[in-house]
């Protein structure tokens, strides 16, 4: 049997008012495979955000199909489709809902009538699994931002969703609360049960993805692996993407008259330079 | 007149169950002129130490020194509204200040509240909104209706009507999109150069230190822990591991290179002489 894509997209539109024009998704087309690490980049506006928000069914689209582990996204199983994909926002103080750690995993798991019995467990078990368990009885306000994402992600975790859409979900911590969290969600998606897809700015995050989709003006612009992606260095300029830094030495490079691989990993670029180089 | 902390202490809440020292004897000298990056774990005080610069916080121990100001721990400080003419901050996510009906009329605020005249201070206004690219189609909208970046832009826009010597900014990049935070560091650089304008600016984005910054001050837990130049600074690899620093790509480049037996220059600190210094190194 053909293993089915987490996400599937077909042609799929959507505005914020529909007497402008010009659309915010304009006939977006794309599919995720389950497990895959899928990060998605594009300019400010591009329509990145609306588009995570019209696979969890917070906007409704205007046309086309969007498709969650198989099951169409319509009114009659948006409940259905929620217990498969989760979202993790950006800002850390906009979605702590509960009054302690405890209450805010609790949340989720009591809306969907999780027997008071197991709950205990289940909070117990995710907090651990993002490292929060002795925060379980703190106050949002002594938590630091990173935290209090750990504490979304445990909360998204808890639902048992098999998809998680992380939108700029690190993009206001500080460099330690950023670290904690990259390495929290790689090592969560270690066993590729969970599919990750990642709205980010970070091109370092982006170079380590399996795929990436890139949107533009509501469309998307470009997919495949970072290999393929970066590849297309003018267009990316053009949309005033960035490319990571190892692609600008070896552009500098090869002015120079030195050729070096497009490996992506920067240890192992700095091995491959110095060997060619120092003719090791 | 540089700006000079000598022997500061601040503690907040001080005599409550609540006292908190954030600042311990701070000796420090800046330079007229520099772009100075701040920086610092978050809670190290970089924060609190801006604020001393604007009499926002008054030392609890120890001297400030402001151009002509002098602020002293226990002493009254009477002039506030002159030295606040004179020194702009800014603070962490500026968006939220915005107050007034349109965006022209914001940026007038500053100038009018310190006697200039209404026609004068809609001419200062044009020009920095000009400076910080607004586009002056836009002036008369209501700040609201801009996106995040742009309204900070208005708000420093603000600050910069009142003709500041020094220019304060906390984390004026937090939030923002690479690009748009990249043009930002631009303009700060830009006004530092051109008008000659003392920029302060606290951060924890080490490219933007390497490429726009003239020196770094380090604070650690409310002390300072190092001042120094940014070449000195990003030379010391084992200390930035050390203090959980995440160092700019090209210093990470750099060392990795080191590892597999090429040295690379400290002097060298863009893509383009890192190639020069790689083809120079090259065996036939």
């Amino acid at each position: 049997m053909k293993k089915l894509n987490a996400v599937e997209v077909r042609n799929l539109s959507f505005s914020y008012d529909p007497q402008v024009k010009t659309k915010t998704i304009d006939g977006v087309s794309f599919s995720i495979p389950s497990g895959s690490y899928t990060t998605v980049i594009g300019h400010n506006g591009s329509g990145k955000s609306t588009i995570a928000k019209l696979l969890l069914g917070l906007l409704e689209k205007a046309e086309g199909e969007i498709f969650i582990d198989g099951l169409e996204l319509n009114l009659e199983n948006l409940r259905e489709i929620r217990g498969k994909i989760g979202i993790v926002f950006q800002n850390p103080d906009n979605q702590f809902i509960g009054s302690t750690v405890r209450d805010d995993i609790a949340f989720g798991l009591e809306n969907h009538c999780v027997p008071q019995r197991e709950m205990d467990g289940i909070i117990e078990k995710f907090a651990a699994r993002v490292n929060m368990s002795d925060f379980l009885n703190s106050e949002p306000t002594k938590l630091s931002g990173g935290q209090k994402q750990r504490v979304a992600i445990a909360a998204v975790l808890a639902m048992r969703h098999d998809i998680i859409v992380f939108d700029e979900a690190t993009s206001m911590l500080d460099p330690t609360g950023k670290r904690e969290i990259n390495n929290l969600i790689k090592e969560l998606h270690k066993d590729k049960r969970l599919t990750v897809i990642s709205i980010t700015h970070d091109i370092e995050e982006v170079a380590q993805s399996d795929n990436v989709l890139v949107v533009n003006k509501g469309k998307i612009a470009l997919v495949g692996t970072p290999k393929e992606v970066f590849r297309n260095e003018k267009l990316m300029e053009s949309m005033q993407l960035d490319i990571p830094f190892v692609y600008k030495v070896r552009n500098a490079l090869r002015k120079k008259g030195i050729r070096v691989s497009d490996e992506l990993d920067m240890e192992r670029m700095a091995e491959e330079v110095c060997r060619y180089v120092l003719k090791k | 007149m540089p700006l000079r902390f000598e022997k500061v202490d601040f503690e907040y809440s001080p005599g409550t169950p609540f006292a908190f020292q954030a600042l311990k004897n701070i000796d420090l000298e800046l330079a007229e002129g520099k772009m100075t990056a701040i920086i610092g774990a978050t809670g190290s005080g970089k924060t609190t130490m801006v604020q001393h610069l604007n009499a926002l916080l008054l030392p609890s121990k120890g001297t400030v020194n402001v151009l002509d100001f002098q602020i002293t721990a226990g002493k009254k400080f009477t002039e506030v509204k002159k030295l606040r003419h004179q020194v702009g901050l800014v603070f962490q996510f500026a968006e939220y200040q915005l107050f007034e009906e349109t965006i022209l009329k914001d940026v007038c605020f500053g100038p009018l509240n310190f006697g200039v005249a209404e026609k004068d201070a809609e001419t200062i206004a044009r020009r920095c909104l000009k400076t910080v690219g607004i586009d002056p189609a836009d002036y008369d909208k209501s700040p609201l209706e801009l996106s995040g970046g742009q309204k900070r832009r208005v708000a420093i826009a603000g600050i910069l009507a009142m003709r500041p010597k020094v220019l304060v900014l906390d984390e004026p990049t937090a939030g923002l999109d690479p690009q748009g935070a990249q043009t930002m560091m631009e303009l700060f650089r830009k006004i530092n150069k051109e008008e000659g304008i003392t920029v302060l600016v606290v951060t924890h984005n080490m490219e933007h230190v390497l490429e726009f910054c003239d020196e770094v001050v380090v604070l650690e837990k409310g002390e300072l822990l190092m001042q120094t130049d940014i070449r000195t600074f990003f030379e010391n690899y084992e200390y930035m591991e050390k203090a959980n620093i995440n160092p700019p790509a090209i210093i990470r480049f750099k060392e990795l290179l080191r590892k597999n037996g090429m040295e690379i220059s400290s002097d060298v600190l863009d893509i383009e002489a890192l190639a020069s210094a790689i083809a120079g190194r090259r065996v036939r």
